[in-house]
């Protein structure tokens, strides 16, 4: 059987099998000799890392700053309300329910949105992406958008709730009027992608009845030209 | 909040990670990518596979950067342990059924570790750092490390014992560790 202080290089590398490993690990919680040894030859072992760097592929970054950013748009929009909300018995089951509904939602976004990231990661990494950021009476709220793809990102980040089943509705507002851009609630959505966008429109959002309408009906809550 | 991320170091950068800033993981991606890529791909030994794990191992820093303890090392030791640490597993996932023993150069001491170092300044400090290995050091970290085998493993494959082996692995991360004090010094 290996001295267990013998074994700080093979650890570092992970050159020791899985029984080992756990043994050797509860034995360095313990042992300040090893820690230090350990610490030692990471720091040689960084050189060897470096040394064989190596650029990855472009698009690697746009996804996975595009999985980074739907897991903290969903969790800037999905967890704040329960974090501010004063505990008190009766919203426990509230919050309980609401944390279900929070982690079911991520798996399906996490299943359907894998190409819909891909798309909204490709809007944050635009050379010309350009970040408007909103501050109403109904919350704030963020528009990242690229004139070159034409394609933009409207990110909720404390927009209150619509009340009933309202909803909010993204206008573009040319020469010829409002088009529908897109309509959410910001309990359901936390990114909103916004399409054929041209340089010199104007992104505004109202409130909608349930399912949206065709020409805007009420107040402009925020606005800004493109 | 935008304030010149570039400047920051990797450390200040990680706190920020911590409390959930993307820029400032965009910024240590783009400072850590390439070690990341490169350890990994040098240890899966196929590209579609190492941009799986890199984005593992990113994904997995962004989830675990509030339990990165700065006391306990650098983060870029911290990211190269996350990276290397996968990389090996997918390896040693890959290769129940099959022996990847060809695919490992034994005997080829110093492979492509320093051709691909460049002209970058730290590139040719790590080459002369990698200079300063003997082949026997070099060789049993190699197999071990870009190689995905365990120790006993290597020990088996060179007919050594296993003491030789530990002690060839120690002697030769230490001598990395020291070409490094030297150049700082």
């Amino acid at each position: 059987m290996a001295e267990l202080h013998d074994l700080a290089a093979p650890y570092v590398m992970d050159a020791l099998d899985e029984s080992e490993r756990e043994r050797y690990e509860a034995h360095l919680a313990s042992c300040p000799v090893c820690q230090a040894e350990v610490s030692d030859l990471e720091e040689g072992l960084l050189l060897l890392a470096e040394g064989v760097s190596e650029s990855p592929p472009a698009h690697l970054k746009s996804r996975i700053m595009g999985a980074i950013e739907n897991e903290r748009g969903a969790e800037a929009v999905d967890l704040a309300p329960l974090r501010s909300m004063r505990f008190r018995w009766d919203f426990a089951f509230a919050a309980a329910a609401a944390l279900v509904v929070f982690f079911a939602g991520l798996l399906v976004v996490l299943n359907n949105q894998l190409d819909h990231a891909e798309t909204i990661a490709a809007v944050f990494e635009a050379e010309d992406a350009t970040t408007v950021d909103f501050e109403s009476d109904v919350g704030n709220a963020r528009f990242v958008y690229s004139t070159q793809l034409g394609r933009g990102v409207f990110v909720d980040r404390s927009l209150e709730e619509p009340a009933g089943d309202r909803v909010y509705e993204l206008w573009l507002i040319g020469a010829e009027g409002p088009v529908p851009a897109g309509i959410f609630r910001p309990d359901s959505e936390d990114t909103v992608l916004v399409e054929d966008l041209r340089p010199g429109l104007i992104l505004a959002l109202t409130e909608e009845p349930a399912g949206g309408v065709d020409q805007p009906t009420g107040d402009v809550l925020l606005s800004a030209e493109l | 909040m935008q304030d010149d991320l570039a400047k920051l170091e990797l450390a200040e950068l990680f706190a920020r990670v911590a409390e959930g800033d993307s820029d400032a993981f965009s910024r240590v991606y783009d400072l850590t990518s390439d070690m990341v890529y490169g350890v990994v791909l040098r240890t899966v030994r196929s590209p579609a596979m190492a941009e799986e794990v890199t984005q593992e191992v990113f994904l997995q820093a962004w989830e675990q950067s509030a339990s990165f303890d700065p006391e306990r090392g650098s983060v870029k030791s911290w990211v190269a342990t996350l990276a290397h640490r996968r990389a090996v597993d997918a390896v040693r996932r890959s290769q129940s059924s099959r022996d990847r023993e060809e695919k490992v150069p034994v005997g080829n001491p110093h492979p492509d570790v320093a051709e691909s170092a460049v002209e970058a300044d730290e590139r040719s400090r790590v080459r002369q750092a990698l200079r300063a290995l003997t082949d026997l050091q070099f060789e049993v970290i190699e197999m071990a490390y870009f190689g995905g085998l365990t120790y006993r493993q290597v020990a088996e494959r060179l007919d050594t014992p296993l003491g030789t082996v530990k002690s060839r692995m120690r002697d030769g991360l230490l001598k990395l560790r020291e070409t490094l004090g030297d150049d700082d010094g």
